[in-house]
């Protein structure tokens, strides 16, 4: 019986290192075949609370909280379409309807896929600021790594002063500018922008310089930046339909 | 057979929880990890083989719905719900402190393998990373005995 036990406690153990093995796009499109399977679900949940049933309305209107309410969230959706009107890029809109379960990664699944034009390494928006580049496209779902997660990197540049550096993640809230040189010409409060020429269009907003300091080598300097966006408030974003060259 | 279906339709709940209403829930940007406290609990009550069991399908549900590579909360909780089953009879498994100093110790065991894995390293600033693990520890924790009030209904612990 003991040895049983243990038999069965290797194989298993055994196959808790399988996925390791398995190549990226194997893994990629394990992940993807789920997504597409759970979207109903996460779309009903993500849409529950927006959903006002005829039997809501009727309280609705007898309650000018939930006036209030549903008057905030018009002038709000009507900014994200101005916005999606207003831009000189083509853009695709998309809601948000999970996040990642774990506190290491940050990342967003929206309820768009190829289906709908999305192809991995598109940049994602929001009217404020850029959030993050599609890594996943599934037919109706993708899903979209943060500009606070450690794996994200892009290029960014110093608006005021065009000293360039290498975005990451850093904390659940904030990204860094890493590589700074010593001497450059970088404060409190800059606004740092994308570089472009890879994944990113140029000129997107990332965010405000709030920290700076020297790296473990003492060869340069980082920045800490934050979002003007409420990363864990997302609800609606945009897809920029086109790779910068 | 009835068993493998419930927890199976518990884990996919409690994943879908993680991921949609428990964002509404987050404290200085961390969310409870239910995943984590389910496969503690099978690894307490249920001894090493079902606790590994609920450890890589917990683990392989968190690791398909996040954006970290496959295999590394399936390696995470499998380690964890072997590794708690071998002093399961030696620990007061209904206290909250009990649970709150495993949950701790998980949080740390995982945060180590996914940083390791992950393809930065183990770079994370020394104080950001205690901080981080902290708080998943602290947080989890709280949710932790309504969750194994909810799952000792749901599954009849005295059966095991």
């Amino acid at each position: 019986m003991k040895l049983r036990n243990i038999t069965s406690a290797i194989t298993l153990l055994a196959l808790s290192v399988l996925p390791f093995t398995l190549p990226l796009n194997i893994q990629s499109n394990i992940k993807i075949f789920f997504l597409d399977k759970a979207r109903p679900a996460l779309k009903s949940i993500a849409f529950i609370s927006k959903e006002k049933s005829p039997k809501k309305q009727i309280i609705i209107q007898a309650n000018p909280v939930e006036l209030e309410e549903l008057r905030k969230e018009n002038e709000r959706l009507r900014s994200l379409l101005d916005f999606k009107q207003g831009s000189e890029r083509r853009l695709i809109s998309a809601f948000v309807i999970g996040r990642d379960p774990s506190n290491w990664s940050h990342s967003i699944i929206i309820d768009r896929g190829s289906a709908d034009g999305i192809r991995p390494d598109m940049a994602v928006i929001t009217k404020e600021a850029l959030i993050g580049k599609i890594v996943e496209v599934g037919k109706n779902t993708s899903r979209a790594i943060l500009i606070t997660d450690r794996n994200f990197k892009a290029a960014a540049l110093v608006e005021r002063t065009r000293v360039t550096g290498l975005l990451s993640g850093f904390s659940p809230n904030r990204c860094q500018m890493r590589f700074i040189p010593l001497d450059a010409d970088v404060e409190k409060g800059d606004i740092v922008i994308s570089l472009g020429g890879g994944v990113f269009p140029k000129g997107l907003l990332i965010g405000k310089i709030v920290n700076l300091g020297l790296s473990g080598d003492s060869v340069s300097r980082f920045a800490i930046i934050e979002s003007p966006v409420r990363l864990n408030q997302l609800e609606e974003v945009f897809i920029i339909n086109e790779r910068a060259n | 057979m009835k068993e493998p279906i419930k927890f199976i339709f518990i884990a996919g709940l409690l994943l879908i929880l993680q991921i949609t209403i428990f964002n509404d829930f987050k404290v200085f940007g961390i969310k409870p990890d239910l995943l984590l406290i389910l496969t503690i609990f099978f690894s307490l009550y249920g001894g090493a083989i079902f606790g590994l069991s609920a450890g890589i399908s917990a683990g392989f549900l968190k690791d398909v719905f996040s954006v970290s590579s496959l295999g590394i909360n399936t390696f995470s909780f499998a380690i964890i719900g072997i590794s708690f089953a071998v002093f399961k009879n030696r620990l007061f498994r209904e206290s909250i402190f009990t649970q709150f100093i495993l949950i701790i110790t998980s949080c740390l065991l995982m945060a180590i393998v996914y940083n390791l894995a992950s393809s930065s390293g183990l770079d994370y600033p020394a104080p950001i990373f205690l901080k981080t693990c902290f708080l998943i520890s602290i947080y989890t924790s709280i949710w932790c005995p309504f969750v194994f009030f909810f799952l000792r209904r749901i599954f009849f612990v005295k059966k095991f």
